[in-house]
């Protein structure tokens, strides 16, 4: 297969996710949230000048719906020093957190922890990062591993398991309609 | 007036410094950063009036490349950069080049202990069963079985309530030592099972080199721009979630075909590729 069509393969399977994501998204959708072109909060853990090809997939077509306040004061996040980062992110912490499902934090690390699958550079740096957010977006350990294995089921690794937690089910439900029969009914 | 409690900052020695001087007397840079990033350090300057060094601290670009040794420049204290790994090899090459000028020896040089702190660290890793021993002493513990002791510049080898039947059965070998010291050891002195020759000895397992496939094992936590917002038992917190999604991520691996690979070879099987060769229309 091309590299050419290994992208828009890959490119289908994101914006497949991403369709499924916003489906529960959208329900909570008014005016103060927007889509985004591309997926800013990203660029808190990644540097995306340094994100492979695949990676830059993820970021380019997960368009994160998030507030529009955010969005426009951060819009070149990707460009951004570390010192406006640290702003951006505590910025972001906030607003997630007041997201009482939590819909958006587990959105925004399942999307890192994507990038991580396809994309190991700096590894250790970016998954540090993706744990100290965990931590400060108030998203449990055991969650966290459900989002591992929501990774694992989207790339069908066998060792995937059924997901548990109701609230990352509740968050990720028509996406798991879809790739949890995928795996476990091959 | 009610008075004020002052509380102290303990520092990685144990001392509780109270003052600044006792506080550069035991400085400690991890502590500090500790107490920088959950408050303490502000408020324990600030009940001491040295608002001046609150000011510098806070000036501080904290994603500085310089960060660490601008806060030691702060209280005063010189900041020691933590060796790198060529330093740390190019240290121990030197310390080996004190005692031979053996090039055989550079291939080892990860396995020889310049101390008997270093021998134990290199008896800590299962899969070495031969150490190198450069120095004046060692004592060998007998807990660690089927090793064999080379010595570099023949250095005294201490060991105690052994016999040489006990070393046999633990298949403990020396090459080029000097026994001495304990009772037990000077009687066994000759009856040291016989050394196997320089070549036959086994050699050190040598580190994996993967040339093809990526490294997909992950490494030590890494301190974030992010870290310093979190409080101490949080970022302790991120550091275990860390070490459990590290076990987890390698075992993820993306392969743009996983989804259609038993399709691709079922439609192979069915020999429908190439099939219309023969077909009239086709084949004319």
């Amino acid at each position: 297969m091309s590299n050419d069509m290994r992208m828009i393969k890959f490119e289908t399977l994101i914006k497949d996710l991403e369709e499924k994501l916003r489906h529960r998204l959208f329900k909570k959708t008014n005016s103060f949230f927007r889509f985004n072109k591309k997926n800013l909060a990203l660029a808190l853990i990644y540097d995306i000048s340094e994100m492979n090809d695949f990676a830059k997939v993820i970021y380019e077509n997960t368009g994160y719906l998030f507030a529009q306040e955010w969005t426009e004061k951060y819009s070149a996040l990707g460009e951004e020093n570390n010192r406006v980062k640290m702003n951006a992110g505590k910025e972001f912490v906030r607003i997630a957190r007041n997201d009482t499902d939590q819909r958006y934090a587990h959105k925004f690390l399942f999307w890192a922890l994507m990038v991580l699958a396809v994309d190991d550079k700096n590894k250790e740096e970016y998954l540090s990062l993706i744990c100290d957010y965990a931590r400060m977006l108030n998203v449990s350990d055991s969650e966290v591993m459900e989002l591992v294995n929501i990774v694992k089921l989207v790339f069908q690794d066998n060792s995937a398991k059924k997901v548990s937690n109701a609230n990352v089910r509740s968050t990720f439900d028509e996406l798991l309609k879809k790739y949890e029969p995928a795996v476990f009914h091959r | 007036m009610a008075r004020k409690i002052r509380f102290p900052l303990e520092m990685s020695d144990g001392a509780k410094v109270r003052d600044i001087e006792e506080l550069k007397n035991h400085f400690s840079l991890e502590s500090m950063l500790g107490y920088l990033a959950n408050g303490k350090l502000i408020t324990w300057l600030k009940d001491r009036y040295h608002d001046d060094i609150v000011q510098q601290i806070l000036a501080l670009d904290n994603t500085s490349p310089d960060y660490r040794r601008d806060f030691c420049g702060i209280f005063g204290i010189e900041y020691m950069e933590e060796e790198n790994e060529a330093e740390k090899y190019a240290k121990r090459l030197a310390l080996l080049k004190e005692y031979t000028d053996n090039d055989e020896y550079l291939d080892v040089i990860d396995f020889i202990a310049f101390s008997q702190e270093e021998l134990y660290d290199l008896l800590d890793e299962e899969d070495i069963d031969t150490v190198y021993l450069c120095g004046t002493s060692f004592s060998i513990p007998l807990g660690r079985e089927n090793m064999t002791y080379i010595g570099i510049n023949q250095p005294t080898v201490v060991i105690h309530n052994a016999t040489a039947d006990s070393l046999n059965e633990k298949h403990i070998f020396f090459e080029n030592v000097a026994m001495q010291n304990d009772t037990l050891s000077q009687n066994i002195r000759n009856e040291i099972p016989s050394l196997p020759q320089k070549e036959n000895i086994s050699t050190p397992p040598q580190k994996e080199i993967i040339t093809e496939d990526k490294d997909t094992s992950y490494g030590e936590y890494c301190q974030s721009y992010v870290g310093i917002m979190l409080p101490v038992q949080e970022r302790i917190n991120a550091q275990k979630l860390y070490e459990s999604l590290s076990l987890q991520m390698p075992n993820i691996h993306y392969h743009i075909d996983d989804d259609i690979r038993d399709l691709r070879e079922s439609i192979r099987e069915s020999g429908i590729i190439g099939m219309a060769k023969n077909f009239p229309a086709i084949s004319s």
